[in-house]
């Protein structure tokens, strides 16, 4: 008896598919057979192997994909499903689709945003070894922690510590600079060691590392600023002018404009060696702080090693200062990284930002996209009775519960997609505003960067999956005899949990709509705050000790002062609008003894108290005819007057009094104006008359109605006296408002959330409206033909969306009232929380349950019995 | 006819099939084809032959008995469908038609 090679024969049956196998098999063993019988076994070996190679092609192959391609066609059917119900309910998908595109779209704001903030300083290759040395400076009855340090402090740390491998200072510069007959202003400028191009990631787009800015009156440009500057010119070599110095700055180097996430700016950077050259910096400086000081320490180095060592430090180095000047240091020690979101320092290099929004913004974006799942959920679970028929067929055909799982977890994929591709253009489209809000250059391309679309992809099936879960496992318990009977059905079970998930929206809603409430109430209280000086028309301009501009003082207060509308005109350095320094100050406790304390301190001309028309509560003001006003007058507010310890400020007239390396007497005492925020106290402050050339700021009083023409008239009048600087003005109150910038922004950021928080919670509300009319068909059906009135009706369904919202009402106006308080603490100037906050928020949230559910309960009125009433 | 087109080869099988009438199984067809005409084939091609024409809808299949001779394995037997049968025939016609004119174009070509 013949039998084929078994090993072809097994590998005959290994490929082939089994449905033809049997045959093939026969065909092929009954062929070799007839061989042997006429040629013998090797031949039919041989023909039985090479039809065994013949036959493997691709038509006789095991089929190993053959179960997907058959449920392929089963997934298209699931879309195209879902396609024709999404568009049979437009209304209902707009809804669902929007409300989760909306809530993608704010956690992909939020997304950009928080990742901006948390790339901060992020890119330099060093960065985990540097760190910054901040100073808290304890000086008599005050307490600073501040930012900077004193000049000598990094050289120190690398002489007295083998672990501090390097250091680098950073001092601003804001003023004018010159090229030949242009002047530029706004520029901000930076001291820099050479050692910057050690620790920072700044490229340098030509120039040497080590060498750059190591020779005095070097200075190097940003490219963008070179531009600025010197349009296509090459820029190595160019002078520039300063003011205030005589010679002229060499440009020797250009490096590429800062990333945006670095946590200082500059257009320009200037050797340090200048100012040592320039005699600024000196020997024994200890309590000049003006540089922010950075470290590199090594790989790993745990700073608190370091600072159990400085107390030596100090007091070997500092320690007569101290005892001398009766001041204190401590220094500490920040990680680079950590600088923009967790140092919240007096005197920062740049604008930082707050560890504390980025947690209150995540948790926002987590609430938003968990409630729009949620309320997608509640909709696609209150929307299945419309399904129940669907999917009771599909039973009966035969489905399987895993299979309508899939249908159902499929569609809400579909529509998670639909949403995506919505919120990404809802994002693109929004970006610019929220740049705005933010002041930040976010870019919509960062949503799509290095790893990115794997998480979006894994964020769309996961909100997919979240959201569609519920429903599919709803939907695919229904009993197929029951629904395909009667008309309607819903799953009655959870109708406990969807109303806690809705209270919760609403109490969050409510929450937020009466913080925005405290907000605006706020802002427009601090905007409308009585500062105690004349804020309202009056223009600013900053000379920023120009020389030109100091020489010609008196000429130009009288070319000024001869348009109509100028009212008065003073020179001084500092003003309500800008920042104010804090001076070691003496003064006359009892007679003959002296006190110091640090006060801030104006130096002003004899026309400052006039024209801001601040109040003498005692003495006079600085008077012209005094000859000795100039040379030791000083005006103190009623803070400072208290804080040398006069209960009446008359007491202070006469007293004995030094700031700023004057002695003096006191003349007046001034009614307490605001001349920092109203975030605080006022404090104490001295004024005293000083030289033009110790003056920067020239503040115009106008009266009247100030047209355009008005300023170009005053325009004219400066360029008659001043030519090497430009006529650049600014209204103070414009100035003060742009103080509040973080209120007004967190008032906008407020708003918007609040708003989405609505539309989301409404969404919800209308979810369950929807879902608990269906319910109550029957019901309200029965009541009709018993012949309750259509206000009974909407009245009795309306009721129990009320009782919600009074719920979360109740529950909210505490927490609300908490979190006001604790924001409003902030504040000196600050509104109290009256009802009136809780009586709007209360309403509008009464209106916007009302309204969402007016829907649902006038279609009820209009049902007919009839028709539900008819298959029971 | 719409557009239903068989193959040379196709029509070779398919009239063979026709013709063995009930003992159409791929061994028998090979044997009846090699008979007749002068062609060197192996079993596979007359099996995917088969295979497309029973897609195509112009043979039906069935499993026959077991045998001996192929260790146990049964045969699958195919015969004409009614498609098939009409497909034969439209053929047939066609190649009739076009031969009777062939006299005539011969003439006229001459």
């Amino acid at each position: 008896m013949y039998h084929p090679p078994k090993w072809a024969d097994r590998f005959l049956e290994w490929y082939c598919n089994p449905m033809i196998l049997e045959d093939l098999q026969g065909d092929l063993h009954e062929l070799s057979k007839r061989k042997y019988e006429h040629q013998g076994r090797s031949r039919a070996n041989l023909t039985f192997i090479w039809l065994v190679i013949r036959s493997f092609r691709r038509a006789n192959l095991k089929p190993t994909k053959s179960y997907q391609l058959n449920a392929f066609g089963m997934y298209k059917n699931y879309i195209k499903i879902a396609m024709r119900s999404l568009t049979r309910s437009k209304l209902y998908s707009v809804i669902n689709i929007s409300g989760l595109a909306i809530g993608m779209a704010v956690f992909m704001l939020i997304f950009l945003y928080v990742k901006d903030e948390l790339s901060y300083d992020d890119y330099h290759k060093k960065g985990n070894n540097i760190y910054r040395v901040v100073s808290d400076l304890t000086v008599p009855d005050n307490f600073f922690q501040f930012a900077i340090t004193p000049p000598h402090l990094g050289a120190r740390l690398k002489e007295d510590f083998p672990e501090v491998q390097d250091f680098v200072r950073l001092s601003r510069r804001r003023g004018l600079i010159k090229y030949e007959n242009q002047t530029f202003k706004d520029e901000a400028g930076l001291y820099v060691d050479p050692s910057f191009f050690d620790f920072f990631d700044i490229p340098l787009v030509n120039g040497n590392k080590q060498t750059t800015l190591a020779e005095p009156l070097t200075i190097a440009l940003t490219e963008s600023t070179a531009k600025k500057y010197f349009g296509e010119d090459d820029p190595i070599g160019k002078l520039l002018e300063f003011d205030g110095v005589e010679q002229p700055f060499a440009v020797v180097a250009v490096v590429q404009d800062a990333p945006t996430n670095t946590h200082f700016e500059f257009d320009y950077l200037i050797s340090m060696s200048t100012k040592e050259s320039l005699g600024v910096i000196q020997e024994g400086q200890w309590f000049f702080l003006d540089y922010f000081t950075y470290i590199m320490l090594p790989d790993g180095y745990n700073t608190s090693e370091l600072q159990t060592k400085l107390p030596d430090f100090i007091e070997k180095n500092i320690g007569d200062a101290q005892r001398s000047a009766g001041q204190t240091y401590q220094f500490h020690f920040q990680q680079l990284k950590d600088i923009h979101l967790k140092s919240h320092r007096d005197v920062e290099i740049g604008t930082n930002g707050n560890m504390q929004y980025i947690y209150i913004f995540s948790l926002i974006a987590i609430f938003i996209v968990v409630v729009a799942c949620v309320n997608f959920m509640n909709l696609s679970t209150a929307r299945s009775s419309k399904r129940a028929k669907e999917i009771g067929l599909r039973k009966v055909v035969g489905a399987v519960k895993r299979q309508l799982v899939a249908q159902f977890l499929i569609e809400s994929i579909v529509i998670t997609i639909f949403a995506f591709i919505l919120a990404l253009g809802i994002t693109v489209l929004t970006l610019p505003s929220f740049n705005l809000i933010v002041t930040k250059e976010l870019l919509a391309s960062d949503l799509f960067e290095n790893g990115m679309p794997v998480f979006w992809l894994t964020l769309v099936l996961f909100t997919g999956f979240l959201a569609g879960i519920y429903p599919a496992l709803v939907l695919s318990n229904f009993k197929p005899i029951k629904v395909l009977r009667s008309s309607t059905t819903t799953g009655r079970e959870n109708t406990l949990l969807r109303k806690v998930l809705v209270v919760f929206q609403l109490i969050i809603s409510t929450i937020l709509i009466m913080g925005t409430i405290v907000i605006s109430q706020q802002l427009h209280n601090m905007q409308n705050q009585n500062l105690g000086f004349n804020k309202d028309q009056m223009l600013l301009i900053d000379f920023a000790y120009d020389q030109s501009v100091q020489d010609r003082m008196e000429e130009l207060r009288e070319e000024l002062k001869k348009n109509p509308v100028v009212s008065n005109v003073t020179f001084s350095r500092y003003a309500p609008s800008t920042g104010v320094a804090n001076w070691y100050t003496t003064f006359e406790t009892s007679p003959g003894e002296m006190q110091n304390a640090s006060m801030y301190g104006y130096l002003v001309d004899f026309d400052f108290i006039d024209t801001y028309g601040l109040e003498m509560v005692a003495g006079r003001a600085f008077d012209k005819k005094m000859s000795t006003d100039g040379e030791e007058a000083f005006i103190i507010n009623e803070a400072a007057a208290f804080k040398i310890g006069l209960e009446n400020p008359n007491d202070a007239i006469g007293k004995q009094i030094g700031q700023f390396g004057k002695q003096g007497k006191i003349i007046g005492v001034v009614k307490n104006f605001n001349f920092k925020t109203l975030h605080n106290e006022i404090e104490p402050l001295v004024m005293q008359i000083e030289e033009p050339q110790l003056l920067s700021l020239l503040s115009i009083k106008l009266s009247g109605s100030i047209q355009l023409e008005t300023l170009e008239s005053l325009e004219d009048s400066w360029d008659n006296v001043i030519s090497s600087i430009p006529f650049e003005a600014f209204f103070l109150d414009q100035e003060l408002n742009q103080r509040y910038d973080a209120e007004i922004r967190t008032g906008k950021v407020f708003a918007i959330f609040s708003g989405l928080a609505i539309f989301i919670a409404a969404l919800g509300l209308f979810a369950l409206s929807t879902l608990s009319a269906e319910q109550q068909r029957k019901n309200i059906s029965v009541r009709k033909v018993l012949g309750a009135s259509e206000g009974g009706i909407v009245y009795g369904f309306a009721n129990q969306f009320l009782r919600l919202a009074i719920i979360a009402l109740l529950i909210s106006i505490p927490a609300a009232y908490l979190l006001a308080e604790s924001w409003l603490e902030n504040f000196t100037y600050r509104i109290n929380i009256n009802l009136s906050i809780f009586l709007l928020g209360g309403l509008a949230i009464l209106v916007i349950t009302l309204l969402t559910i007016s829907f649902q309960s006038f279609r009820l009125t209009r049902l007919n019995p009839a028709q539900n009433l008819r298959s029971e | 006819m719409r557009g239903e087109h068989i193959g040379e080869l196709e029509e070779l099988v398919l009239l063979t099939v026709g013709s063995l009438y009930k003992e159409a199984y791929a061994v028998a067809i090979l044997d009846e084809i090699s008979e007749n005409t002068s062609r060197k084939m192996d079993v596979t091609a007359i099996h995917s032959v088969l295979r497309r024409l029973e897609k195509k809808g112009f043979v039906t299949s069935e499993m026959g008995g077991a045998t001996s001779e192929r260790g146990g394995r049964r045969k699958r037997f195919f015969s004409l469908t009614q498609a098939g049968r009409r497909v034969i025939e439209d053929t047939m016609e066609l190649r009739l038609t076009l031969y009777n004119k062939l006299p005539k174009l011969a003439f006229v070509s001459v």
